[in-house]
């Protein structure tokens, strides 16, 4: 073997190297994009998993947004309020002070509503809602075939006795579960508000009770208990506004067919806030 | 003769027909209770324009149309209004709906004035009287589409149109309404095609009836001659599903292809039912709007046949026409129109609609469920869609919510040719229908 030979060829691919490299890092100064540092210190903190539930097209864009806009508002529902400090560390901000909020599914019936028919179509309910094959005779509530738990990125919903359940502590409220169920039964609501009213039928309380047992008959012994005010029933339906809420139990108790829930083991509404 | 068909796809399912063919028409029962939904075609729901405790006659006007693509819905018996509420329809909907409590000696004498023929002089007449007497009758497309008529005979100016369908191919299994009306009322059916010529001011009038139909098809080339229609013609089809789509009707008579996402107007043809002929007739001579319709009620009840019935009526009222269910216990399914495009019914208390063409009644004999397999690629799918798509990729595209693959689904009709021959009983068509809607949420979220 010919040992100039090897030299030369190390040579030339090592001259060829260093030219290329040469005219790269020119052409890095030359053609170089600045981008925000803070892009990157942001991304970084950011859960990474572009669920969108920010309302971007990801993490990348909202850290983009956030060092464009250095807008506090701007909030991670994912990351939550631990984040949304982080994020106002690195931009040098006081954080707003934010609410957990986490999906609620507005139906309890599953096996407590009434059915009829075999449904034997493709498990979608989107397909359900629209061909209008629903077995169920209730034409609010949830129809089971969890499009919702399909679209949790966070494994935060189950199927339980054929109703969408949603586990809080795995909840980040990123809002996909709201979009994907097709009769709108989900909605955000902050953590700390453990009593809501589990249901959406508008129906009058007669009708009601032909299709469902724990369904919202509009008797307003819920309102008549509360003595925040903070229940009121329109069109049949029992409606809780968290502001006023105490948390105080009496409107679950009052609730015959036990419509209004509690998410969690009740507790003083100081203590969830904390 | 020859047998006009269409050029790509296509099945040929059993057709069931025996049993209510040439089974003659019969009038339904006269329910002490009646909901008339105000949904009852393409389009917006109709406004309804009477009150709680109203008395009505037949043939008032319950609910007027709203907007340009809606229709009237006429009250089928005289009576009060009970109520109005919110209830399922057979579109498997909760949708308003007027229910009438029905005074059936009131109902007997007031419809005494749709009886008498009043003479009329087609050729006198202007075409916009006739179009307006069709819009006050409520017609709608009575095929099954439900679109309204006014619309359909309103070509656009820059589109022209030479000539007219008449579509008698009722290539659905199990139906024959169309064909008892057919031989019952050939004359009014030819009429009420003289409406719509003179309307459309088209010289062609094609009356199209599939092969096996041959007493159909005899008694119109008849009558044609005796009443000396110029322009019409009767075309024999080939017995094939879906023979009476109307793109397929077009493209089998015509050779003319009607062009992704547009109408037949576009081509320069209108395609109307039998059926529909047949109420512009009854509101052009009798002045009577939409209150009846034929179904055929048939499969495994005691009687099945061709039944005149009241719109409002409900299902199982229409079953108990026809004599009920041989045996209840081995009823498995109650079908909203034929076995390919119909839709199983959940609940008997909703009402026939001017949509309903057939009731078919399958017993655990006829029904036959198989759980979705997994797709093996074979293409039979694509080699049997008439609308030359790929129904597999489609199904995968709306199962998986791949927006991009999902953009022929609009023109898939849900004639059902592919989940009828798919080997691994793939449910083509609710996942097509479910892309169809994904694709139209995505283009709406992106304009």
């Amino acid at each position: 073997m010919d040992v100039r030979l090897i030299l030369l060829t190390i040579l030339v691919l090592g001259g060829v190297a260093l030219l290329a490299g040469v005219v790269l890092y020119l052409a890095a100064k030359k053609f170089a994009v600045f981008e925000d540092p803070l892009i990157g210190e942001v991304e970084s903190l950011l859960p990474g998993a572009n669920c969108g539930g920010c309302g971007f097209a990801g993490c990348h864009a909202f850290a983009e947004k956030v060092a464009e806009t250095k807008d506090p508002e701007l909030f991670c529902p994912v990351g939550g309020p631990s984040l949304a400090a982080r994020i106002a560390g690195a931009l040098g901000q006081e954080a707003l002070a934010t609410q957990r909020n986490v999906a609620r599914v507005l139906c309890n019936g599953g096996g407590n509503a009434v059915t009829s028919g075999i449904y034997q179509g493709i498990p979608s309910c989107a397909a359900v809602a629209i061909a209008g094959t629903s077995t169920l005779v209730c034409p609010f509530g949830c129809l089971g075939l969890a499009d919702c738990v399909r679209a949790c990125p966070f494994d935060a919903l189950h199927m339980v006795d054929g109703v969408a359940r949603v586990d809080e502590e795995a909840c980040t409220g990123c809002g996909k579960c709201v979009k994907a169920c097709p009769r709108g039964l989900i909605e955000m609501a902050p953590h700390a508000q453990a009593v809501y009213v589990a249901c959406k039928s508008t129906d009058p309380g007669a009708v009601v009770r032909k299709y469902c047992s724990v369904g919202c008959i509009g008797c307003k012994a819920c309102e008549r208990v509360c003595t925040f005010s903070a229940v009121s029933v329109d069109q049949g339906l029992a409606s809780i506004q968290p502001d006023l809420c105490e948390a105080c139990m009496k409107c679950v108790e009052a609730c015959k067919p036990a419509t209004i829930r509690l998410t969690r083991a009740p507790e003083a509404k100081e203590a969830a806030h904390a | 003769m020859r047998r006009f068909t269409f050029g790509r796809g296509g099945v040929h399912p059993p057709e069931h027909k025996e049993a209510s063919r040439h089974q003659p028409i019969v009038p339904g029962p006269l329910p002490a209770e009646m909901a008339v939904h105000l949904n009852q075609h393409l389009g917006r729901p109709a406004k309804a324009l009477v009150a709680l405790k109203d008395a009505v006659k037949v043939g008032d006007l319950l609910a007027e149309g709203d907007g340009l693509i809606s229709a009237g819905i006429h009250a089928p018996v005289s009576g009060t209004v009970k109520k109005i509420e919110r209830r399922l329809s057979a579109s498997g909907a909760y949708e308003n709906a007027i229910l009438l409590e029905v005074d059936a000696a009131a109902t007997e004498a007031d419809a005494d004035r749709f009886r008498e023929v009043h003479s009329v002089e087609l050729e006198a007449l202007d075409r916009q009287v006739l179009l307006d007497a069709i819009k006050a009758a409520g017609i709608v497309g009575l095929g099954g589409a439900t679109f309204p008529t006014h619309v359909k005979l309103a070509p656009p100016p820059d589109m022209p149109v030479d000539t007219l369908v008449l579509n008698g191919a009722e290539c659905e299994p199990f139906l024959t309404a169309d064909h008892q009306l057919l031989l019952e009322q050939p004359e009014a059916v030819l009429r009420g095609a003289q409406v719509f010529q003179k309307i459309l001011g088209v010289p062609a009038v094609i009356v199209a009836i599939e092969a096996n139909k041959p007493d159909a098809i005899a008694l119109l080339e008849a009558r044609i001659q005796a009443l000396g229609l110029k322009g019409f013609q009767v075309a024999i089809l080939k017995t094939r599903y879906p023979q009476g789509g109307e793109k397929q009707l077009i493209q089998a008579l015509l050779g003319r292809e009607v062009p992704s996402g547009k109408l037949p107007f576009a081509v320069g043809v209108v395609v109307q039912n039998i059926a529909t002929a047949f109420a512009a007739y009854e509101a052009v001579w009798h002045g009577k709007p939409v209150l009846e319709r034929v179904v055929t009620v048939t499969g495994y009840v005691k009687r099945p046949g061709n039944y005149r019935l009241r719109l409002g009526t409900s299902i199982r009222e229409a079953i108990e026409a026809a004599g009920g269910f041989v045996d209840e216990d081995r009823v498995r399914a109650v079908l909203h129109g034929g076995p390919m495009m119909g839709k199983s019914l959940r609940d008997l208390d909703v009402t026939v609609m001017k949509g309903t063409s057939g009731i078919v009644v399958l017993s655990e004999d006829d029904f036959r469920y198989e759980k979705e397999g997994p797709c093996i690629r074979c293409g039979r799918c694509i080699a049997a869609c008439p609308m030359g798509l790929m129904p597999t990729e489609l199904a995968v595209g709306a199962q998986f919510s791949l927006v991009d693959r999902l953009g022929d689904a609009a023109d898939c009709m849900e004639c059902g040719c592919c989940s009828y021959v798919c080997p691994t009983h793939r449910k083509l068509v609710h996942w097509i229908r479910l892309g169809k809607a994904i694709h139209r949420n995505h283009a709406r979220s992106k304009a």
